[in-house]
């Protein structure tokens, strides 16, 4: 999802339509521009995954293309004024004025879920699974870094991306998973203590 | 988005979302009133249109949420809401889980005891929700009555000592619907499992609306409560 969205468009009626709907599409801060150089020059920090919305111009332009190449987690739509853009060079993301508020959504969502950026194969890695048994068994993220010998820092790291590929964040559940994969040997313990 | 008025009739509301219909229960609101508008049934049984409106409107949206609007309705209004929320999760919607898991579990032929686990769980989670239920009921909701009866609470105690606490019980349901989704071999009987698992997404769907309601509401209610005593 998009953390922020920027449109950049000399006519304000443009840029408050545009906000409006995908303000409350994304649910995440939409700021308007009139000129490029109003954004480059805001200070404004462009975080992790963002949009932002362009004219054909402005798109072409080498000093924007290095922005876009400083900014590798913003993506970049050039706004039309009709459906089909109709000219040889058709930019890879685009919307137009024609576009429902939904089709206008639908296409900057695609870019979020493009299959080659979703979630990495959901394999643990065996640093994970060894992160895991430990958490299984009881262990705090402390006890965790001390036993594998890294920071604790590391160890919250690890449990992050286990939760995001399994889609479970807590304790137990994780426990609960480890117990399923026989990631732990259960024989000699009662698992209602461990959950 | 659709707003629901004083002028809706039931079977809108509930041809909408039919979410709902635990939701009007909640205010002493059946079916069978004909014809009969949301506002004249209010006043028939002597509900706060308004406030049911408020409700409705802001669980049927969620973009929907006038804090302000809402925050102008007694704490006693939203305690009594919130209580008989409490009152179908316990009397209810646990059951209904329960009910279900344990047909599930002897739905399962495979003899792997998979969703044992998926139990031993479960009952975790409830004895948490339980407790966190409990505190509400037994600490916090009479410390907010005596606020607004006495002008008075317990001095010792302020609002925040009741910590969000929201947020990991439920990080456990949603573990739970997503092992069951993800994980658990299936050797049970789907429509049971279907069954299941739409009873845990609606009520993931409740205490989202219960938890906003608390936090946003209530709890700002109560720390103005607690500026004009205290001071």
């Amino acid at each position: 999802m998009a953390e922020c969205v920027y449109i950049i468009h000399d006519s304000s009626i443009v840029q408050l339509g545009l906000a409006a709907i995908l303000q409350r599409h994304f649910n995440c801060p939409v700021r308007t521009f009139d000129a490029f150089q109003n954004l480059f020059s805001s200070g404004e920090t462009i975080h992790g995954t963002s949009v932002v919305i362009t004219g054909r111009e402005l798109s072409l332009r080498p000093d924007f293309k290095n922005f876009l190449t400083e900014h590798p987690g913003l993506h970049a739509f050039v706004l039309f004024d009709q459906a089909t853009p109709g000219e040889p060079e058709t930019p890879e993301h685009f919307i137009s004025m024609d576009h429902s508020p939904s089709e206008i959504c639908s296409r900057i969502d695609r870019v979020f879920s493009n299959p080659g950026e979703e979630k990495q194969a959901s394999e643990l890695t065996s640093r994970e699974i060894e992160v895991l048994k430990l958490l299984a068994m009881g262990n705090s993220n402390k006890e965790i870094a001390a036993k594998l010998f890294i920071s604790t820092h590391t160890v919250i790291s690890h449990r992050k991306n286990i939760s995001e590929k399994l889609s479970i964040r807590s304790a137990s559940g994780l426990t609960v998973y480890a117990v399923l994969n026989n990631y732990i040997d259960t024989s000699n313990l009662d698992i209602g203590d461990l959950i | 988005m659709q707003i629901f008025t004083k002028n809706t009739q039931v079977i809108d509301l509930v041809e909408t979302n039919y979410h709902l219909l635990p939701v009007l229960n909640r205010f002493g609101i059946s079916l069978g009133n004909r014809e009969m508008p949301l506002g004249e049934i209010c006043a028939s049984i002597h509900v706060d249109i308004h406030f049911l409106l408020a409700i409705i409107n802001t669980y049927h949206n969620e973009d929907y949420f006038p804090e302000k609007e809402l925050q102008a309705f007694s704490p006693t209004l939203i305690l009594d809401y919130l209580q008989k929320t409490h009152v179908y999760y316990l009397e209810y919607v646990l059951p209904k889980i329960e009910q279900l898991l344990d047909l599930l579990m002897k739905s399962d032929t495979s003899g792997k005891h998979q969703l044992e686990l998926i139990e031993k769980f479960y009952l975790q989670y409830k004895k948490e929700l339980l407790q966190h239920i409990r505190e509400e009921e037994e600490v916090v909701f009479p410390y907010i009555s005596s606020l607004l009866q006495e002008g008075s609470g317990n001095a010792t105690y302020t609002i925040h000592t009741f910590e969000k606490e929201h947020s990991n019980i439920d990080i456990k349901l949603h573990d739970l619907k997503n092992m069951v989704i993800k994980y658990i071999e299936p050797v049970y009987d789907n429509n049971i499992c279907n069954e299941f698992l739409i009873t845990l997404l609606r009520f993931e769907r409740d205490l989202v609306d219960h938890a906003r309601i608390e936090d946003k509401i209530l709890i700002p209610q109560v720390l103005q409560l607690e500026r004009e005593i205290h001071g």
